[in-house]
This record gives structure tokens, C-alpha cells and sequence, in this order.
């Protein structure tokens, strides 16, 4: 038993080593047609805001993008996106994660041209 | 010009006055029988010959189901009708389109209409009118089409408007454009001034323009104007 527990504790600690550090996504970007109203906006807030993994969104009409800030160590996978924007009634262009903060990247974007 | 600016300023200001005191009641303006999916969405409207309450919950983005409630008058206040429907609502079309959208709705309701109609019958004596109250409440129906093309800067939209019982019909066409000089965000107040001309056809039959201010913030939309005959319009609607 004791050298069953020193080898595993021998792997973990060499998978540890090993194994790059996984980039955990923190926020989602998602590009988006057909934003022109603050009631299209609603429709998409409302969605993504009812995915479990979501924190909280961002919408810009200017920019045509929702940023969702995901819950510590949670995702939404593409499909669930696309899904849940095509019922609101939009269409998805991009999908892109990042690592950067919601606070940064709604920043970012409302400062972009 | 200053004289005809004051006049106008004060035309103006009163109209907005008498919206803000009358506020919460016009289905002549265009609004969307379908904000977006899960969402109630409450309008109330009115002007000079139409007063309505509409309340529709949308399942999906594409159909929403509810309650209308239009209480129209004649022009010479001698028809009176209040009807009232179980309304669905189709999205029939979206284009979405990278700065723009389109869309075409298509609505049926089916109720009920109690109405008043006051009419001259006959002369009993000289200089003596006899006149007469009709009223009757028969089923009713509703079918309206609509369609928007908007962008954050220019709106333009179509609405026809039939209801019919089996002694009534009356049909109203509306058409809208309009411009927001701001392209306004998701946080910001949209400021649009649009432009409107209604055909009336059945219970009142005239062709009248119109002129508005339609304020817009997250989930709240109102229109308050003027028709060209100088009677207040306006409208409310909200959405949660």
C-alpha cells in the first residue's frame, strides 16, 4: 500500500512537471450579425446569461460582439454558442477565448476603433 | 423664422408634456409583436381614434402568443368599437446582416368586439332629429402584417392592419422611417425622430402624416408625437 501511494504520488508529481500548464479560458468572444437594437441585445444577454457556466456578458452594438466571463474553470462549447444565438434569432461569425479578464477585454473592445 | 422656431418649439414641447401626462397609453406605430425569445413584451398605444393594450410572451424568437386589447373610434365619435383577441404572432423572416437587420411578422387574432354606432333614422318634427344607439358585440378578427429594415442609424417600416367582424371592416396602413443621428450602444438612450403616414380605411377613412420622437433604453421604448392635424400619438412598450 505504501508503494502503491509513493507511485502515484511519484505520477502526479510527474504529470505536474511534465504536462504544459492548460490555458483555462476566462472569457469568450463571440462576433456576431444582425445586432442593431437594444432589444437585440437583450436576446442575447438573456441566453448566454442562462448557460451555467456564464458570470456575466457584455454586448456591444458598436463592435457586434458578446464577451461572456465564465465561471472559474467552466467553458460553453461552440455548438451550445451557435445554438443558443441562433434561437435568440442572430447569427455567430467568430468564436474566440481568451484568457484575459472581462473587465480587461470589455475595456479592450470598447476602446478599439 | 424666430416666431415660427418659438411656435414650433412650443408645439413641440407641448405635445411631449401632454405624452408625459397621458403616458401610459397607440397600435398605429410600429412596434415588434416580438422582442426576443423567453421575453414578455407589454405595448400600450394610442392616438386620436385607436387606443390598444397588447401583452405577448414569446416562447422563441419566431412566434409569441397574447392578449389584445382595441378600442377604436370614428372620426365623428359615431362608431365606437372595443375588441379584443387572442393574438399569435409569427417572425415569418429575419436577415441578419452584418450592420443591419430585417424582418417580416404576420399576426392573427380571433375574438370578440362589442360596438356603438349613433346614427340619424329620421325627423319626427321639423328641426327635430330622431336619432338612434346601435349596439352589438359579434366575433372578430385581426390579421396584421408588418415588416422593419433598421440600422443603428435609419429605420424604415410597414404595418397593414385589418380587423373585421361581420359587420365591420376596417383597415389601417402605416408606414415609418426615421434616423437616430447618434449610433447609439446597448447602455446609451437611442434618440430616433421618424416620420409616419397612416391610411385609414373602414371606420375612419383618411390619409394622415405624422412626426415623432421614439426614446429607446435597454429594455424600455417610447414614441411620443404629433399628427399632422396637431393630435398627440405615443406609445409605450417594455420588454422583460
Amino acid at each position: 500500500m505504501k508503494n502503491f501511494n509513493t507511485l502515484l504520488a511519484s505520477v502526479t508529481l510527474a504529470a505536474a512537471v511534465a504536462t504544459p500548464a492548460f490555458a483555462t479560458p476566462k472569457t469568450i468572444q463571440i462576433g456576431l450579425d444582425g445586432l442593431v437594437c437594444a432589444f437585440c441585445a437583450q436576446g442575447v444577454e438573456k441566453k448566454m446569461k442562462s448557460q451555467a457556466a456564464t458570470d456575466k456578458v457584455f454586448v456591444s452594438l458598436e463592435k457586434k460582439v458578446a464577451v461572456v466571463a465564465l465561471k472559474d474553470g467552466q467553458d460553453i462549447p461552440d455548438a451550445t454558442i451557435k445554438a443558443e444565438i441562433t434561437d435568440a434569432g442572430y447569427v455567430v461569425k467568430s468564436i474566440a477565448r481568451s484568457e484575459e479578464s472581462f473587465d480587461a477585454l470589455t475595456k479592450k473592445i470598447k476602446a478599439s476603433k | 423664422m424666430s416666431t415660427l422656431f418659438s411656435r414650433n418649439a412650443i408645439l413641440c414641447a407641448t405635445a411631449i408634456a401632454i405624452g408625459m401626462v397621458v403616458f401610459a397609453t397607440s397600435p398605429n406605430v410600429n412596434a415588434k409583436p416580438i422582442a426576443f425569445a423567453e421575453a414578455v413584451t407589454m405595448m400600450h398605444e394610442r392616438d386620436d381614434t385607436m387606443v390598444s393594450t397588447e401583452v405577448y410572451y414569446a416562447p422563441k424568437v419566431w412566434w409569441s402568443l397574447g392578449i389584445a386589447d382595441v378600442k377604436m373610434t370614428s372620426e365623428n365619435n359615431q362608431h365606437e368599437m372595443d375588441a379584443k383577441y387572442a393574438q399569435f404572432n409569427f417572425l415569418l423572416k429575419r436577415w441578419n446582416m452584418p450592420n443591419a437587420q430585417a424582418n417580416i411578422f404576420a399576426s392573427a387574432g380571433f375574438g370578440w368586439a362589442d360596438s356603438v354606432k349613433q346614427g340619424v333614422t329620421g325627423v319626427m318634427h321639423p328641426g327635430h332629429n330622431v336619432s338612434q344607439t346601435a349596439r352589438y358585440s359579434e366575433s372578430a378578427r385581426r390579421f396584421v402584417l408588418q415588416g422593419d429594415y433598421e440600422t443603428r442609424q435609419f429605420y424604415s417600416s410597414f404595418k397593414v392592419d385589418v380587423q373585421q367582424t361581420p359587420l365591420f371592416y376596417d383597415r389601417l396602413d402605416v408606414g415609418q422611417i426615421g434616423f437616430s443621428p447618434v449610433a447609439h450602444d446597448y447602455e446609451d438612450l437611442a434618440v430616433w425622430f421618424i416620420a409616419q403616414v397612416k391610411k385609414y380605411r373602414g371606420m375612419t377613412d383618411k390619409t394622415e402624416g405624422g412626426a415623432f420622437v421614439r426614446l429607446f433604453k435597454k429594455n424600455i421604448w417610447v414614441e411620443i408625437g404629433v399628427t399632422e392635424r396637431r393630435k398627440p400619438q405615443m406609445m409605450f412598450m417594455v420588454n422583460y
